[in-house]
């Protein structure tokens, strides 16, 4: 019995001095004011063990501690820090310790219940070190659990530092959150299975100023964070996740199954990612909300190997869709490999709806292979409807092969948007519209964008425009076949191109517009000023649509074989000539008229008056001159299918005989005239014994030369084969001139000489301005003069000098030269002058 | 007294008949004495310039003043002239002139005649 005692007041004894050993060791009450001094290990457990539970305990760190198994704090609220200078809080990097255990590693720190823990909130520098390269080998666990309903600060003070979490078959991440995490501190070269540096699941994760989440590492999705099961994120102003990567989707956050990420501001930069989505993935039913009126984050030079360069939202590959508010963002510099430069937004595939609204967005300088700016796949609506709005915002600068604006596939509605200055190297420079994309725009501006095809627009699907909106004429709309821009709200710019345009068909009658609103046609949407009809007249019209090719624009109404009032088609002007057919003068001769493709136009009734002649109803209007061609009434209506000339048919009044009047005519070598059969001809006249004034043509039969040898001869030579005023000679036409029924003519001759000027001493000539090219070759007033010349000739005002000369004047004129025997010497020169120039 | 007025009332008529067709064939011949004093004139003044070893037309003006010398002696029908000179160039031969003639009709009213004519020397 004795020994028994001694043996319990033995162990009572050891077990007393151990606990006023630990007691001992730690300082402080835990108050704000006196915390408790902690320099190991066991002091910050027993410190923690002593937390109360309505209440702060304070510690601080007087040094460095290691932790060998896991931390728990249970109960109250903890606020440790460190003092003096900067302390750090290491895992145990031996294997025999429980958080390096090789089967089931322990987490290092745990919040549980509804404990609070705030690491580093003040004083100096508070290091959590997970030292992951030399626990690089061993399987390991959080270095910060943070349970539901329990809450953790990681303090602007605080370092979370290469920590890392792989541990396979479980949502590995070097912190993970199911209850609340603040972070104002930095997080950096981490590494998890499921998030680089956070994993939240269902909990609650906000980053708050200062917040700053770099170079770390996802071996799968969130480069760093990982939200899932309704988790949530909140970012701040001031806040910054950069150079995070993923290996796959989500270089700098991961939003999955039914979360929420809200990017109220911050950076989120070079953050890289294996798959989709460079900067931020949300997915499987999650939301996201980007930016709020007061603050917007900037999404800038993140790198995808897939889709979004920036953002991939309403993603996933099972059960896609999601919900995206852009309220104020900008988005930057970002590269996609395949879709969205800037933002590629996923479609639903059944289970969860694919919703988006953009408002505000500053999008440019992204990349991506199609829609360098904004990709949008089919299966996605507004919030508030079935289009999606996008409103005040500007995407320019973004590059891509097609689509380099936007790439759409889904319903979109642009209010006020502008979309500028975006390349892509093959289709849709602004908007590529895809088969089955709906583009709304009745207000924005679309201008200055460049692609090989449509630098407006590539128009595959539904291009709707109304009220203000337009394309700039610097961008054509591409239509390729079957396609057709829609206007369903009556236009209301005043003036100016509502879209210039190019189309795939060029053929007549392809329908490039359809005026789809109730009360709307085609006639009033083409034309400004004017009508369909009025531009047929020929009378000016001002078009509110032009094709790039500058093929014509019109009504099909006015089309044979459409004759729909809703369209507006390509068409082609073709002119009906009438031609008189005479050389005679020809009195009400109508003008020539347009005719349309297709088009129905009335003829003219002008009935024709030519002396010595009577039109021919039975065969006017022909197709041929010799009135054996197709016959158009006078007033009939005819379908218009190419250029028409319409010649007059005449028959001649009868005559007996012809009489024909020659003139020789004189040409001087090197003469710019040719000599054809109208020059030649021009002083022969040929007339009837009817007196009616009807003008027969001459034709040259033959032609001989000075010696009498016939040179040509046949029925209307080319008189200026053999003809010409580059070597002097004479030469004997012959002519001939017969009625128009064949039946009377008349034959005459006459001399061409084309004479060697200086030869025949040709000094002083006259001139006109409408001879002036006849001027000798060897004169100065062919070249050297030419200008003064015909500055004198083309002059009609006062002259050089204008004189006024009364008749007395040139009385005592001709008395002067008379007493000077008709001789004007110089002297009489002299007094003339004087006279004339320097008198009164 | 009858047969008086009759023969009055015809001789006006035929007064106002006389003077309407005498004006219009002042006009004609003026017309024609104008046409051919100008041309004439214009064609002798470019050639004068021309001459070899001339003294009298040094200058431009010398060469208007050559002209009006000449047209003064050419034309035959008086009234005042109006000479315009839209280009001269003694150097190379070249006298662009309209002239025009304003007369008296015999009723007092005025009116007019004009050529334009230019001559080079080739």
């Amino acid at each position: 019995m004795k020994k028994i005692l001694l043996i319990v007041f033995f162990v009572l004894g050891i077990s007393l001095s151990f606990s006023v050993k630990v007691k001992a060791a730690v300082d402080g009450s835990g108050s704000g004011t006196n915390p408790y001094i902690v320099k190991s290990e066991d002091d910050l457990r027993w410190a923690v063990s002593k937390a109360v539970s309505n209440g702060w305990t304070y510690i601080v760190l007087e040094n460095d501690v290691t932790i060998s198994n896991t931390l728990k704090i249970s109960k109250g609220k903890i606020d440790i820090r460190a003092r003096g200078k900067d302390r750090s809080i290491n895992k145990s990097i031996y294997w025999t310790d429980r958080v390096n255990d090789v089967n089931a590693p322990a987490k290092m720190i745990k919040v549980e219940n509804t404990a609070e823990l705030v690491l580093g909130s003040a004083g100096n520098v508070l290091t959590i070190n997970g030292f992951k390269e030399k626990l690089r080998d061993r399987e390991n666990n959080d270095v910060l659990c943070i349970e539901a309903s329990a809450k953790a600060t990681l303090g602007e003070k605080s370092v979370v530092k290469d920590c890392r979490n792989m541990k396979m078959n479980d949502e590995s991440a070097p912190i993970r959150v199911y209850g609340y995490l603040n972070v104002y501190g930095e997080i950096k070269n981490c590494e998890g299975l499921n998030g680089g540096a956070i994993k939240c699941i269902g909990g609650y994760v906000n980053l708050d100023k200062n917040a700053f989440i770099h170079d770390c590492y996802s071996a799968t999705e969130g480069g760093a964070i990982y939200l899932k099961n309704k988790g949530t994120l909140y970012m701040e102003p001031g806040s910054v996740i950069s150079d995070n990567r993923s290996f796959e989707e989500g270089g700098g956050i991961f939003c999955t199954y039914e979360s929420e990420a809200r990017i109220f501001g911050g950076i989120i930069e070079n953050n890289n990612s294996g798959k989709s989505a460079g900067g931020v993935f949300s997915g499987y039913g999650s939301t996201l909300i980007l930016g709020r009126s007061n603050s917007a984050p900037i999404i800038k030079n993140n790198i995808s190997k897939s889709f979004g360069g920036a953002i991939r939202c309403n993603g996933g590959s099972v059960d896609g869709g999601g919900k995206t508010i852009i309220n104020n963002c900008e988005i930057v510099g970002n590269t996609a490999t395949s879709y969205g430069g800037g933002i590629s937004v996923g479609g639903s595939n059944g289970k969860y709806e694919s919703s988006l609204s953009i408002n505000q967005l500053n999008m440019h300088s992204n990349k991506a292979d199609y829609g360098g700016g904004l990709h949008i796949e089919s299966v996605v609506k507004g919030t508030n409807g079935s289009f999606i709005e996008i409103k005040n915002t500007g995407i320019y600068n973004n590059t891509s092969i097609s689509g380099a604006g936007i790439f759409n596939q889904a319903p979109i509605d642009l209010i006020k948007t502008s979309i500028k200055s975006n390349t892509a190297s093959n289709k849709g420079g602004g908007i590529y519209n895809y088969s089955g994309a709906i583009t709304k725009m009745f207000s924005g501006s679309i201008n200055e964008n460049v692609a090989k095809l449509g630098g407006g627009i590539y128009q595959a699907g539904t291009l709707q425009l109304g009220e203000v909106g337009f394309i700039n004429t610097s961008n054509e709309v591409y239509l390729p076949a079957n396609h057709h821009i829609d206007i369903i709200k009556k236009m209301e710019k005043g003036s100016g191109l509502l879209a210039l345009i190019e189309t795939e068909i060029k053929a007549p009658g392809t329908i490039v517009v359809n005026v789809n609103y109730p009360g709307g046609d085609g006639e009033s949407e083409l034309y400004y000023v004017g009508t369909g009809d009025s531009e047929k007249n020929g009378d000016n019209v001002t078009k509110k649509f032009k094709t790039t090719d500058n093929i014509v624009l019109r009504p099909g109404a006015k089309v044979e074989g459409i004759l729909n009032s809703k369209y507006i088609v390509l068409s082609k002007k073709y002119e009906i000539s009438y031609i008189s057919n005479s050389l005679d003068a020809v009195l009400n001769m109508p003008k020539d008229q347009i005719g349309f493709h297709y088009e129905k136009s009335t003829l003219s009734s002008n009935a024709l008056i030519r002396e010595g002649f009577i039109f021919d109803v039975s065969k006017s209007w022909n197709s041929a001159a010799s009135g054996y061609g197709k016959v158009y009434q006078r007033g009939g209506s005819i379908v218009v299918k190419s250029n028409l000339k319409l010649y007059a048919i005449w028959n001649e009044i009868p005559i007996s005989k012809l009489t024909m009047q020659t003139r020789d005519r004189y040409y001087y070598v090197g003469q710019k005239i040719v000599l054809n059969k109208k020059e030649v001809t021009s002083k022969v006249e040929v007339k009837n014994d009817a007196g009616t004034n009807v003008t027969y043509e001459v034709v040259v039969t033959s032609i001989e030369n000075n010696s009498g040898k016939v040179i040509a001869e046949g029925y209307d030579i080319k008189v200026e084969d053999y003809l010409s005023t580059d070597k002097s000679g004479i030469y004997v036409l012959h002519v001939k001139s017969s009625s128009y029924r064949g039946d009377v003519s008349v034959t005459g001759e006459f001399k061409v000489y084309v004479l060697d000027a200086r030869d025949n001493k040709v000094e002083v000539r006259f001139i006109s301005e409408e001879f002036i090219e006849t001027v000798a070759p060897w004169s100065v007033w062919k070249e050297e003069k030419y200008d003064e010349l015909s500055k004198s000739l083309s002059r009609d005002d006062n002259g050089i000098y204008n004189l006024d000369l009364t008749k007395e004047d040139l009385n005592e004129a001709k008395k002067r030269v008379k007493s000077a025997s008709y001789k004007i010497s110089a002297a009489v020169v002299k007094r003339e002058k004087r006279r004339l120039f320097y008198t009164g | 007294m009858k047969q008086f007025i009759l023969v009055i009332g015809l001789a006006v008529i035929a007064m106002l008949v006389s003077m309407t067709l005498l004006s219009v064939q002042t006009k004609s011949d003026r017309q024609t004495d104008l046409d051919r004093a100008v041309a004439a004139s214009v064609k002798q003044t470019v050639k004068a310039s021309q001459a070899g070893g001339q003294k009298e037309i040094k200058s431009d003006k010398d060469m208007v003043a050559y002209f009006v010398n000449v047209l003064s002696t050419n034309i035959k029908s008086e009234g005042d002239i109006n000479i315009k000179v839209m280009g001269v160039d003694y150097k190379d031969g070249l006298l662009d002139v309209k002239v025009t003639q304003i007369y008296k009709y015999l009723n007092g009213k005025r009116g007019s005649v004009s050529i334009r004519k230019c001559a080079i020397y080739e």
